[in-house]
Parts: C-alpha cells; sequence; structure tokens
C-alpha cells in the first residue's frame, strides 16, 4: 500500500436514524426515566430534612385539588391535533392514510411513513419511506411548512405538492404554489405543474 | 455557540424547556456521534448508544458548569458511554481482519475507499482486542488526532496517563501488525500522537 488512505471517514447516520434515535431518547425521558429537572428535584428533596414532610402531604393535596379544580372551571383551548410537541409517526400500511396538521393536510400513499415535529413554530414532516401529498394552507407571516426527505429539504407557505422518496432519492412535483427546495448547498424553486428530482439534480452538479 | 450561550441553554434544558432539550439534541448529536463512531469505528449498535449518551446528558445537565464546552462535556460523557459498551461486548469469536473485501470495480477512487474501509476495519479489529482504556486513548488521540490534553479531558484521566495508554496501545498494536502489511502500513500512516 504506497498511497496514503488517510483517516477513516465517520460514516453519517441517515435522516431516518436520527428521527428514530430523537423520537426514542426524547419518549424514554417522558416514560420516567430520571430527566434533570427531576434528578435536581430529588436531590433537593434529599437534602431536605424529614420534619417537613408531615406539612408537605397536605400542601401538595391542597395543590392537587386547586390544580384539578381550576382545570375544570377553566378548560385549557384544546388545538385541533395532537397538542403534544412529540414528534407523531404515521405509517400507512396497505392502503393510503389521510392526517391533518394545523392546516396542512397529508395524504400518505400506502406503505409509507412520515414523522411530523410541530415542536416550534417550524413545522417539520420528515418522509421516512414512501410518498406522500402535502397541502399546505397559505402561511401568512408564519414560518414556512417544511418537508425533508434525504438530502432535500422542501419549504413552502403555500401550496399542494407530492415528495416520493425511494433510499436517499426524492422527487418533488408542485401541483399549486411553489416550493423551495434546499439540496447539497443549492437551492431550487419550483413553480406549479412542474418536478424536481434529486436524482437529476446530483448528476447536473 | 460561546460559553455562555452554552451554560443558558443547558440551564433551561436542565429546568425541563422541552424546546431548549430538542435544541441541545440538534447542537449536540453530531459530536455525540463522531466520538462514538471514532472509538468504536462502525456504527453497528451506535443508535442505541447514542441514545444512551443522550439520557445521560439530561441526568447529568444540572452539574455543567460552562467550565468547557457543551460539546465537549458532551462528548466526555460520550466517551464513557463507549467505555462501558465495550466493557460489556464479549471478545469477537472471529478475527475480523481475516475477513477480506473484494475489490471488483475499477474505478481507482473506488478501489482507494474499499481499501481505507479494508484497512480501518483490520484497525478496529486489532483495537478490540487491547484494553479497552488504552483503544479509547488511541482512538482519540491518533485516529481522530486530539491532543493529548484534549484526550485528557475527555477520558477523566490525567495527561500521563493517555500518554502511557497510547504508548501502549500503538505498541500492542505494531505487535499485531507483524503478520499483517496492511495493517503495519495503515499504522505507519498515523505517525501523529505519538506519546
Amino acid at each position: 500500500m504506497t498511497e496514503q488512505l488517510g483517516r477513516p471517514p465517520v460514516e453519517k447516520l441517515s435522516d431516518v436514524a436520527w428521527a428514530r434515535v430523537e423520537r426514542n431518547v426524547f419518549s424514554r425521558m417522558a416514560e420516567g426515566t430520571v430527566t434533570s429537572a427531576a434528578a435536581s428535584r430529588d436531590v433537593r428533596r434529599e437534602r431536605g430534612t424529614n420534619k417537613w414532610l408531615w406539612l408537605a402531604v397536605p400542601a401538595a393535596a391542597a395543590a392537587a385539588f386547586a390544580l384539578a379544580f381550576f382545570s375544570i372551571k377553566t378548560p385549557a383551548p384544546q388545538p385541533a391535533t395532537s397538542g403534544s410537541d412529540e414528534p407523531s409517526r404515521i405509517v400507512a400500511t396497505d392502503s393510503p392514510t389521510r392526517v391533518s396538521f394545523g392546516d396542512a393536510h397529508i395524504t400518505l400513499d400506502a406503505n409509507s411513513a412520515v414523522v411530523m415535529d410541530q415542536n416550534t413554530a417550524k413545522p417539520t414532516a420528515l418522509l421516512e419511506n414512501g410518498a406522500a401529498v402535502f397541502a399546505v394552507a397559505p402561511r401568512g407571516d408564519r414560518a414556512p411548512f417544511t418537508v425533508l426527505a434525504g438530502d432535500a429539504a422542501i419549504r413552502t407557505t403555500n401550496g399542494q405538492f407530492r415528495v416520493a422518496r425511494e433510499g436517499e432519492h426524492a422527487t418533488v412535483s408542485v401541483d399549486t404554489g411553489s416550493v423551495d427546495i434546499r439540496f447539497r448547498g443549492h437551492e431550487i424553486h419550483v413553480g406549479s405543474k412542474h418536478t424536481w428530482s434529486s436524482e437529476e439534480a446530483q448528476q447536473a452538479h | 455557540m460561546s460559553r455562555g450561550q452554552d451554560l443558558a441553554l443547558a440551564q433551561r434544558a436542565a429546568e425541563g424547556d422541552r424546546a431548549a432539550q430538542r435544541e441541545l439534541f440538534h447542537n449536540l448529536k453530531n459530536p455525540v456521534h463522531h466520538t462514538l463512531f471514532r472509538i468504536l469505528g462502525a456504527n453497528r449498535d451506535i443508535e442505541d448508544l447514542i441514545q444512551d449518551a443522550f439520557l445521560e446528558i439530561f441526568r447529568a445537565l444540572p452539574s455543567f458548569r460552562g467550565d468547557s464546552s457543551l460539546a465537549r462535556w458532551a462528548q466526555t460523557i460520550a466517551t464513557r458511554t463507549a467505555y462501558l459498551a465495550i466493557e460489556r461486548r464479549k471478545p469477537p469469536a472471529v478475527d475480523l481482519d481475516l475477513v477480506e473485501d473484494e475489490i471488483v470495480d475499477r474505478d481507482p477512487d473506488a478501489h482507494r475507499v474499499a481499501q481505507a474501509r479494508q484497512a480501518a476495519r483490520r484497525l478496529y479489529a486489532a483495537l478490540d482486542r487491547i484494553d479497552a482504556k488504552q483503544r479509547i486513548a488511541f482512538a482519540l488521540a491518533v485516529i481522530d488526532g486530539l491532543s493529548l490534553a484534549e484526550v485528557a479531558q475527555m477520558t477523566e484521566a490525567s495527561l500521563v496517563a493517555v500518554k502511557t495508554r497510547v504508548w501502549r496501545a500503538r505498541r500492542d498494536l505494531m505487535k499485531r501488525a507483524q503478520k499483517d502489511p496492511v495493517l503495519a502500513s495503515y499504522l505507519a500512516e498515523f505517525g501523529g500522537g505519538e506519546a
């Protein structure tokens, strides 16, 4: 071996793998694996003395009663869809599935999966596999709706488009409105009735 | 990100702010993965280890004081996670360095990539057979090219201990490479990190 081979490259994890890791980390935290906040509460509790316990129990009961009372009196407005900030994974098995997230409507092809994250003001859908049609109502001043598929990030503020993913390749067909696609450092604007494919973009670059 | 921003983000995440926790996850996922990959040499089982590392990171957040960057602090936890994983593993039943890729592609780049992959596999197969602490010190200092002081910080060991570990790891690997010219040639590339 005469030529230098260099450091072994760090092999990247796919978007799908990262989405899975993130989902598992946060669900394991939510399941009751001790969170840092809970841990610090535990430490503080351990540092406290037991003599306050007789006061703490009735106080906690009173607080719980008050919380229940005010919850009944002033119900929190319920969002139209899941209010959880956990990413939701929707899987269509052998027939198409329709789902709504706020004012975005998604029609998943059979055997497709999408992970929705509406934790922030930037709703994001990760198309894990298969294909889906996204219909996004005008978003006004709100952040664009983003779909991730392979290395492509497709953003729109108003439009209906179909994204198909096969492995790391993505194809975007815009039906109405327009989308902006970010792919490997390039920005591409795709208008109504036009199609973009990551495979062709790769060959062009 | 400055230390002050790191500290503020860590505090918000430690207090249970879910948006801060997500931001922290996204900021730290690459450094954590990088460290685990460098030590272990492959993405096999790495998803579970990343999860373990992050749960530990979130658990330990109240102890973050901003003495180092948040990324470096998280990498210290990832290093500990990798150490525990190596200790838990059974020694390999078959020498993976005996399994060779068949290089059929005529493209010189593809050939080089396959050669590099094969050499890296042999290197990590040899690392599988040495002491876990020596392996980690070698992987971080020699393969990843970190300074010995940085490795000392990440492994929570003294500088002298790290130097000794790297030196011993290199000695053991060179011994194994006597019968393996591919490994010997690859090791010769990593002249840096000499203790």
